[in-house]
């Protein structure tokens, strides 16, 4: 819409309105649940995900889990099939898919609608009347006359102005990704997965 | 507990999707890739340990359900 200087005067109509509260709160109230969940995800995580390492009063060693690894191997000659096994490990919290824990989307659609219309009606009718007789009594030219003229004038008219301000706010609140600690704490695991021969023959 | 995850093959790095109540009864997930024959799978010995892990997991993203559900 064009910022005639109607919707200017309409627009400060708007003035009143807590937007603030009104778009303020939805969002508000989504950050605080994610907030309660990013302490709880830390809380599941260094509980569960970590041990309290007894030799460094203060540092964490991930909880890795053992995982065996087989794969099929051809013999020299390619006729003969073998299955190898041997086992690596991960970090527990390698496989628990921590950012799904957060409230992905948020949107508020949030529209007003301010309209002002004005209505009209104008009635004027006007009327005249004029009457004019007269006796002529000449000898030789003798009548009477009378003459009488009406006349009205009726005018009428309606009307409807209306003009309309649309204000439509849309706010998207995504997201996140991990945070890069964490991130980088995985990458890191993801880059060592190094199989390493186990010690033992595993005939899984 | 309906977990999926992925675990990136220790061989080639292609992401193998595992889904969690299967790795816990021991199911062996192959690579994606065509062209690499890996398969892996739990050890009895963690299962246990994964089993504590994926339920906690389970009670804080029903949490966050019923978080997101009420805006």
């Amino acid at each position: 819409m064009a910022d005639t200087p109607s919707s200017s005067h309409l627009a400060k109509q708007f003035s009143g309105v807590p937007l603030k509260a009104l778009m303020g709160a939805p969002l508000k109230a989504a950050s605080d649940a994610n907030g309660m969940l990013a302490r709880s995800q830390t809380q599941f995580l260094l509980s569960t995900c970590f041990d309290v390492d007894e030799n460094k009063p203060g540092y964490m060693i991930p909880r890795m889990i053992s995982f065996t690894l087989s794969r099929q191997v051809l013999a020299s000659d390619g006729s003969h099939k073998t299955t190898e096994s041997m086992d690596f490990v991960v970090p527990l919290m390698a496989i628990i898919p921590i950012n799904s824990l957060a409230i992905e989307t948020l949107k508020v659609s949030f529209e007003m609608d301010v309209k002002s219309t004005t209505e009209y009606s104008q009635e004027s009718s006007q009327s005249h009347k004029d009457a004019s007789d007269d006796d002529i009594s000449r000898p030789y030219r003798g009548h009477q006359y009378s003459t009488e003229v009406h006349g009205s004038l009726r005018t009428s008219g309606k009307g409807k102005t209306s003009s309309a301000v649309r204000y439509v706010i849309e706010l998207t609140a995504g997201q996140l990704p991990l945070p890069k600690g964490i991130t980088t704490i995985l990458d890191v695991f993801s880059k060592n997965l190094t199989p390493i021969p186990s010690k033992t023959e595993d005939s899984q | 507990m309906n977990i999926q995850t992925q675990i990136p093959c220790p061989d080639c790095g292609t992401p193998i999707p595992v889904d969690g109540a299967m790795l816990l009864t021991g199911t062996r997930f192959s690579c994606p890739n065509p062209q690499c024959h890996c398969a892996i799978a739990l050890n009895s010995n963690d299962r246990q340990v994964v089993a504590n892990a994926f339920e906690q997991f389970s009670y804080l993203r029903e949490r966050a359900q019923h978080m997101a559900s009420g805006h």
